[in-house]
């Protein structure tokens, strides 16, 4: 197929509900989706070795739930006894992709094979919050989390009272009441959002300090280490004599471009890391290329949560703003060609729709006058453009940066959504980016993590 | 450098005492009168901390600050000459931006420590740091007030800061050579012997880790620690 027989309408993202966290709190008036001038291109136009998914936002979830049965059956949970508290630590962020349904459906997995094969009723669903511990207000009873965990839920963030964790490598601290269980079992996702900071080499670890820790510990990994080396924190806390004697197992939510693949489970938290670690590059490492390829674009924020944590394709908006090296590469390449001085190559957000606080470098311009009101009041000392709808933003951002390539982050899997000179600079580089990572950066970055080759 | 936009307020009919706010509030703009919570608004920086922390009692309110207040502490040419020295030993840049939210650099908190602004809460206030996550900035303004033999101590009910795991403690540069081995993958020897040649590439959002101002050898692991 030529180039433009592969650039389609624009695929239909999830839907966006009111929420008390986005400026402006209620749903856009128009969707991204529905602007003219957007067309989509399919993730696997681009990579066409990119798998079927087993389930896409807005499907029945039981193929999650059967997936999540069958690797849960190879999980040992003996050591949970009928009158054991259990924890199921889970993260905010899920709840996030694909509408978080598939996510929510696995938690519910997890508590009724807790309960059916242990016998142990007290078990309660504890939520790791981002910014605020109300998240969990909407979040739950939006997916019937609330009533199916019998009303044992409870949210935490990063400066609720600590416990301090001794480990290998000094004190650290972890939230009191997200451990305080006979039990924990950690329920996450594979989602490869901040590369920067994980490298993809600990994955699922993370969580220890940034979804579990308290403010000390997230600080202390995020400035005390280079990113390469900062996963032994979450290591060191994860192996020490405290979590080690609470631990039950994990089971995490695996997905790709395309929507979600399946799920895993393991009592061994390092070879499950392993093996999605594995999974991670390659389902994602083609697309993460590709979006290293793009050297200016304005973006338009159209979904839920954060507008760096966004998705489009099912990577996440960061990838953009940290894409001036590959930071799947685990060597030092301080002279190499990788290491571009181009600065962000996002010149303008287009702010439809997102979480309020989290602010970018680029030039903002907000939609309508709830978001607008709100983006002024917050970000008082950024400058701040106000367009009363979204077709006039989105002109603005082309006529302001001169650049007609626009990706829209609303949350879509199986395909992104973008203008048509994106969709015809992507298409063109795809191929290219496909062969160097089949024949030299996948081979290299599996090597790097001591991985089986990819057959 | 950063400007304040919102403040708190109180409802005295709905707090019940429990010392929460005070409890996390960064700034010590908090405090008990009595059984109820009392605002210092010149010391409130708008990070909404207290907030979260009186649900479900809900006794706190955002409001617009009526005087927008800009904290940050100039480096003079004669300061400069220290500046530089505190954030060394340090393994800061005084340049490099400590805080993402409120982009405030090294220097200004260093140039703050050095006029003698020793409390992380003063620190709040004269520079912006940890006014609004602090999940940056705490950890370097830990090791600058470490560096300058400032020792923070804490009660055990202070939420802020847990002065035994503040940051200043656990480093790339603190891990024993055993741990290193033991876990290879995290490559860090490598990265230790790589910041001490300067020769780490620069990540964005990330504060640089700045060559020891004088190496010393690994220390052993602490006792009471191992696996």
């Amino acid at each position: 197929m030529t180039v433009s027989e592969l650039i389609r309408p624009a695929a239909t993202p999830p839907p966006l509900s009111r929420s008390h966290f986005a400026y402006g709190r209620v749903p856009p008036a128009m969707r991204a989706a529905e602007l003219p001038g957007i067309c989509s291109v399919r993730v696997q136009d681009l990579f066409a070795d990119l798998p079927e998914p087993i389930h896409r936002a807005g499907e029945d979830p039981a193929p999650v739930r059967a997936a999540a049965v069958a690797a849960l059956a190879g999980v040992d949970m003996s050591m949970i006894k009928p009158g054991d508290s259990v924890h199921v630590l889970c993260s905010e962020h899920g709840f996030a992709m694909m509408g978080g349904t598939a996510y929510a459906e696995l938690l519910r997995t997890v508590r009724d094979e807790i309960v059916t094969r242990t016998g142990a009723t007290n078990v309660k669903l504890a939520v790791s919050s981002a910014a605020s511990k109300f998240e969990s207000a909407e979040i739950l009873p939006a997916h019937g989390l609330t009533d199916y965990f019998q009303g044992k839920t409870f949210a935490f963030g990063p400066y609720d009272p600590g416990i301090p964790i001794d480990t290998e490598i000094g004190r650290l601290y972890g939230v009191r009441k997200a451990y305080h269980a006979k039990w924990l079992v950690h329920v996450h996702y594979d989602d490869p959002r901040e590369i920067h900071y994980h490298r993809v080499n600990g994955r699922l670890l993370k969580s220890f300090t940034m979804s579990y820790a308290r403010m000390e510990t997230r600080s202390i990994y995020h400035t005390n280490f280079p990113s390469r080396s900062a996963n032994i924190v979450p290591r060191a806390i994860y192996e020490s004599p405290y979590i080690r004697q609470r631990w039950a197992f994990s089971a995490v939510l695996s997905t790709s471009p395309t929507g979600t693949m399946g799920v895993d489970a393991d009592n061994d938290l390092i070879a499950m890391d392993r093996r999605v670690g594995r999974e991670i590059l390659r389902r994602y490492g083609k697309l993460v290329s590709l979006f290293r390829t793009i050297d200016e674009c304005f973006t338009i924020a159209d979904d839920t949560r954060w507008f760096p944590y966004q998705h489009a394709g099912g990577l996440t908006a960061c990838a953009l703003f940290e894409n001036d090296r590959d930071y799947l590469d685990l060597d030092l390449r301080r002279d190499s060609a990788q290491v571009h001085k181009r600065g962000n190559v996002v010149k303008a957000v287009v702010l439809n729709s997102a979480w309020k606080i989290a602010s970018t470098p680029a030039l903002t311009i907000g939609v309508g006058d709830r978001v607008c009101r709100d983006l002024m009041r917050i970000h008082s000392a950024q400058d701040v453009l106000a367009e009363p709808d979204l077709p006039t933003a989105v002109a603005t951002a082309i006529q302001r940066t001169g650049i007609d390539k626009g990706i829209v982050f609303d949350g879509c899997y199986g395909a992104i959504n973008m203008t048509h000179s994106m969709a015809e600079y992507l298409l063109e580089r795809a191929p290219e980016v496909g062969r160097q990572v089949d024949e030299e950066l996948l081979p290299r970055w599996l090597r790097q993590r001591g991985l089986e080759p990819v057959t | 450098m950063f400007v304040t936009s919102a403040v708190v307020a109180i409802t005295d009919e709905k707090c019940v005492g429990c010392q929460r706010c005070v409890n996390v509030c960064p700034s010590g703009a908090l405090a008990m009168s009595g059984r109820l919570a009392v605002l210092d608004e010149p010391r409130c920086v708008g990070c909404f901390k207290c907030v979260e922390a009186c649900h479900p009692y809900d006794a706190i309110s955002v409001l617009r600050d009526p005087n927008p207040r800009r904290l940050t502490t100039p480096i003079t040419d004669e300061f400069r000459p220290a500046v530089e020295e505190l954030c060394a030993t340090a393994r800061l840049d005084p340049d490099a931006v400590i805080c993402l939210c409120t982009s405030t650099t090294a220097g200004e908190v260093a140039a703050a420590v050095l006029g003698g602004v020793h409390e992380p809460e003063d620190l709040a206030l004269a520079t912006g740091v940890r006014a609004k996550c602090g999940m940056w900035c705490l950890t370097p303004a830990m090791r600058l007030l470490r560096a300058h033999g400032v020792d923070i101590t804490r009660p055990a009910k202070d939420q802020r800061i847990y002065a035994d795991g503040d940051g200043a403690e656990v480093a790339i540069w603190t891990i024993s050579d055993e741990v290193a081995d033991r876990y290879p993958e995290y490559r860090l020897r490598e990265d230790l012997d790589a910041i001490e040649r300067d020769d780490v590439p620069r990540a964005v959002g990330f504060p640089d880790i700045r060559p020891s101002p004088s190496p010393s050898p690994r220390p052993s692991p602490r006792p009471g620690t191992d696996r």
